[in-house]
């Protein structure tokens, strides 16, 4: 149509153009507006041209619109058509979904073993737990460049190694070897390689962590009441392949309610019947005297190095006790003002004087070993001669943990009063 | 304003935003609520008239970006428009709420996470148990579980729903048991009766009896399932060919970790904000759907030692056979988030664009087909043979649609 109206015009620079005021116009230089045809009509005059429309163009334009319009109707229903055809697919589609996130895991899980150099645990159907050189995946990750992670062993088992008491200073890396087993049996059982040179784990059905005082004051309960509440729900729990962790249990209290409980959970995880294996880590040294009484109870500590009067942390896992907490210590590290040490070594000296822990060991083998101890029972004032009648009529097996919670501290207060 | 009042009192608890030409419009409480939260011009309507409301909105076009924004907030948000062409009628023009968006009901991309899932839970609690369901609505995945209440409280741990679905009357036993920060929505008690549940079901699934998935005897979960649906069409989501099946999670197969233990390792989740969790060391997945399974199979560890072992053995296999580990991460970075695309397929709501990519996904699945099956592990053969070509569908959409289309049509 361009080509034909420049012909028959002779209008050269004759030029058909389309916006969205007027739709398709034609437009003519001024240089040629002498030239423009009669039926033309004159929609818009510019500086150096005019805008006409004319009968047939304006035909045109409806065709051309009215196809466009038509183009995105059955772009549309060709669209609503393929979704209608898509929903025949959804299953298919999400079964792909779930097959490529499965391999997507793996393939992480082979990523991150050989980013973290992991290796591949030995699962089977004992009770076991060996892991030789375990690592806390997070820890490890964490630490400042060029200082190596210090692997520790755990060997736990339900016949000779049930129970292992790890006693050591603050800040020793005690947690971290608790949490480190559990992370380890955890990504073993999700499909994941683990953090250790070796590990051989029988499978392992329910994982149990506490951490003494863990803080949860904003809902108004207090903190003791808190990590009893938790404590007495693992004690109900209990089956032949649990796992439980025990941090700083007792911590909550005063030292000798703090030391009776953990020694009485400790008791209490070593006769039941499941036998479950348990890491125990506490400060309080006094758990040590356990192990003359409880074969399964294995006493381990975590080394450190006394120079003078600093101290320095190996985090090596080693079979024996411990004699100090080095709480002392530790606020030194911290930054607490040298008066506030010093004072609180001479305190610690004093107490120790008056209340040598043998005495505290003592009590503890009493209430341990009663059969030994009745004939120096007898000999006591009325007050012990009314704790072993509580603790004779007491009825061991058809006590709840929580009982025998409340029965101690029963008795407790009962020394208490005199 | 009048048409205003009458769908307002319908969604007394939810903003309603009602459009109003080009405009979402709050009034009343809502548009200061509205004007708070999106740090929009709060105004009045008839200033001065006895009939003063305060009022803000915002234009249609804008809602992806002040939606997400309500919604993040904790809010319910109806959204109504006009039902009809406001060219073809002289009267008002119709309204009706098309769309309710709450936090466990969402699709839009701007609020869900990538590679995490958005749980809307509901909770039954019934004589001797408490049944529990959680439904995924931008995936499709639908779980449902029956326990005690330490049992549900470590579900509700591992799943962690934006959203949790309650009977009236147990409100403050759900406070109770289960603390005070679920974002908790109350229903009337007849939704929790098990013959609505069950009808409600069988006619979602199109089945005549549970049996199929296994989960008929979890009376107390199936009436929790029935809530959610129930939830949903009162969301008016109404499209859901996506939820296809209903699995169980089962007690027994999952290594037991109650919330203490969860939180106090830092699987993947920790008190304090700038420390690293465990998920966040090992997580070295590529897709979204990955990313969301390696979280749930954290959350949920296997107990059974053949299971267990033949994903170590394909781990093993992906160590050792790099050019196959190689083929598999390249083909899965081409991949889209297909699980969500697929969802919106079904709702509706899948743009062209979004089309072309669910082709390009499945196209890069086929390749991974392929090696897997010709794989020497017959675990990964397995894997293989599970994934489908979707031949037809790829042809047919690149047939329909070009490959730089729009997003919208």
């Amino acid at each position: 149509m361009l080509a034909r109206e420049t012909q028959r015009t002779g209008i050269s620079s004759l030029k058909i153009a389309f916006n969205n005021v007027f739709g398709y116009y034609i437009e003519v230089r001024n240089t040629h507006k002498d030239k423009v045809p009669e039926e033309w009509i004159r929609k818009q005059t510019l500086v150096n041209a005019e805008r006409y429309i004319t009968e047939e163009l304006k035909e045109y334009e409806t065709k051309i619109l009215g196809a466009e319009e038509k183009i995105a109707i059955l772009e549309q229903q060709l669209f609503t058509e393929l979704l209608h055809f898509m929903l025949g697919f959804i299953q298919k589609v999400q079964q792909n979904a779930q097959q490529v996130a499965k391999l997507d895991c793996l393939c992480s899980f082979a990523q991150s073993a050989k980013d973290h150099n992991y290796v591949r645990p030995q699962l089977d159907e004992s009770t076991d737990l060996e892991i030789k050189n375990g690592r806390h995946p997070v820890i490890e990750k964490q630490l400042p460049i060029g200082e190596e992670y210090i692997a520790n062993d755990v060997v736990l088992n339900r016949n000779q190694q049930q129970i292992i008491m790890i006693t050591g200073p603050n800040m020793s890396g005690k947690s971290a070897i608790l949490r480190q087993t559990a992370l380890i049996v955890l990504l073993a059982q999700m499909g994941s390689y683990v953090p250790a040179q070796q590990a051989r784990i029988g499978v392992v059905d329910k994982i149990f962590t506490r951490v003494g005082a863990s803080d949860n004051i904003s809902m108004g309960e207090s903190t003791f009441m808190v990590e009893m509440n938790e404590t007495a729900n693992i004690l109900n729990n209990l089956s032949e392949r649990s796992l439980v962790l025990l941090d700083e249990i007792g911590r909550g209290t005063s030292t000798y309610d703090g030391i009776s409980i953990a020694w009485a959970i400790a008791e209490y995880l070593h006769e039941h019947p499941s036998k479950a294996k348990t890491l125990f880590a506490t400060h309080y040294h006094e758990l040590n005297d356990m192990t003359e009484t409880f074969d399964r109870i294995k006493n381990f500590t975590v080394s450190i190095k006394e120079l003078k009067d600093t101290i320095i942390f190996l985090r090596k896992l080693i079979p024996g006790g411990s004699e100090h907490s080095f709480g002392i210590h530790v606020a030194k590290l911290a930054g607490m003002p040298n008066s506030v040490i010093h004072r609180a070594n001479k305190m610690l000296k004093k107490l120790e004087q008056s209340h040598s822990s043998d005495d505290i060991k003592d009590k503890l083998k009493q209430a341990a070993d009663e059969d030994l101890q009745l004939s120096f029972f007898q000999l006591d004032d009325p007050l012990l001669e009314d704790i072993k009648e509580e603790i004779l009529s007491t009825n061991i097996d058809a006590l709840t943990p929580i009982e025998a919670l409340m029965k101690l501290n029963e008795i407790k207060r009962m020394l208490t009063k005199k | 304003m009048k048409q205003y009042n009458a769908i307002k009192v319908k969604y007394p608890d939810a903003m309603l935003l009602f459009r109003v030409g080009d405009f979402y419009e709050t009034f009343g409480e809502d548009a200061v609520k509205a004007a708070q939260v999106l740090g929009i011009v709060l105004t009045k309507r008839g200033a001065g008239s006895e009939s003063e409301t305060a009022l803000a909105g915002f234009p249609h076009h804008s809602l992806n970006t002040y939606l997400p924004k309500l919604v993040k907030a904790g809010m319910r948000v109806a959204i109504c428009d006009q039902l009809e062409d406001p060219k073809m009628t002289k009267t008002i023009v119709k309204r009706g709420v098309t769309e309710l968006v709450t936090p466990g009901v969402t699709l839009n991309d701007e609020v869900l996470q990538s590679k995490s899932n958005n749980f809307l839970a509901a909770l039954h609690f019934g004589k001797r148990a408490i049944g529990i369901s959680f439904l995924d609505v931008s995936t499709g995945e639908f779980f449902v579980a029956e326990g005690n209440d330490e049992y549900i409280d470590k579900l509700l741990q591992n799943f962690s729903p934006s959203e949790v679905l309650v009977q009236k009357q147990y409100k403050a036993k759900f406070k109770e048991l289960f603390g005070e920060n679920y974002h908790s929505f109350y229903l009337d008690d007849w939704v929790f009766q098990a013959e609505y549940a069950d009808e409600s079901l069988n006619n979602h699934f199109k089945i005549k009896s549970l049996k199929g998935f296994g989960i008929d005897d979890l009376q107390n979960g199936i009436i929790s399932a029935g809530a959610v649906l129930f939830y949903l069409s009162e969301t008016q989501h109404k499209k859901l060919d996506h939820i296809s099946s209903i699995q169980r999670v089962e007690e027994e197969h999952h290594v037991w970790m109650d919330r203490f233990t969860i939180r106090n390792l830092e699987l993947y989740f920790s008190n304090q904000p700038e420390a690293v969790t465990l998920l966040d060391v090992i997580d070295r997945t590529i897709s979204p759907m990955g990313g969301r399974l390696l979280k749930r199979w954290l959350a949920l560890p296997l107990k059974n030692l053949v299971q267990i072992q033949q994903r170590h053995e394909i781990v093993k296999y992906l160590i050792d056979t790099d050019t196959f580990y190689n083929t598999i991460t390249y083909q899965i970075k081409q991949i889209s988030d297909i699980e969500r695309l697929i969802s919106k397929v079904a709702t509706g709501k899948i743009n062209p664009r979004e089309v072309v990519l669910l082709k390009d996904s499945l196209n890069a699945i086929l390749p991974i087909k392929e090696v897997a099956e010709k794989s020497t592990n017959l675990a990964i053969q397995s894997v293989g043979k599970q994934l489908y070509s979707c031949k037809e569908l790829i042809d047919k959409i690149s047939n329909t649609i070009n490959d730089d289309a729009p997003v919208k049509y």
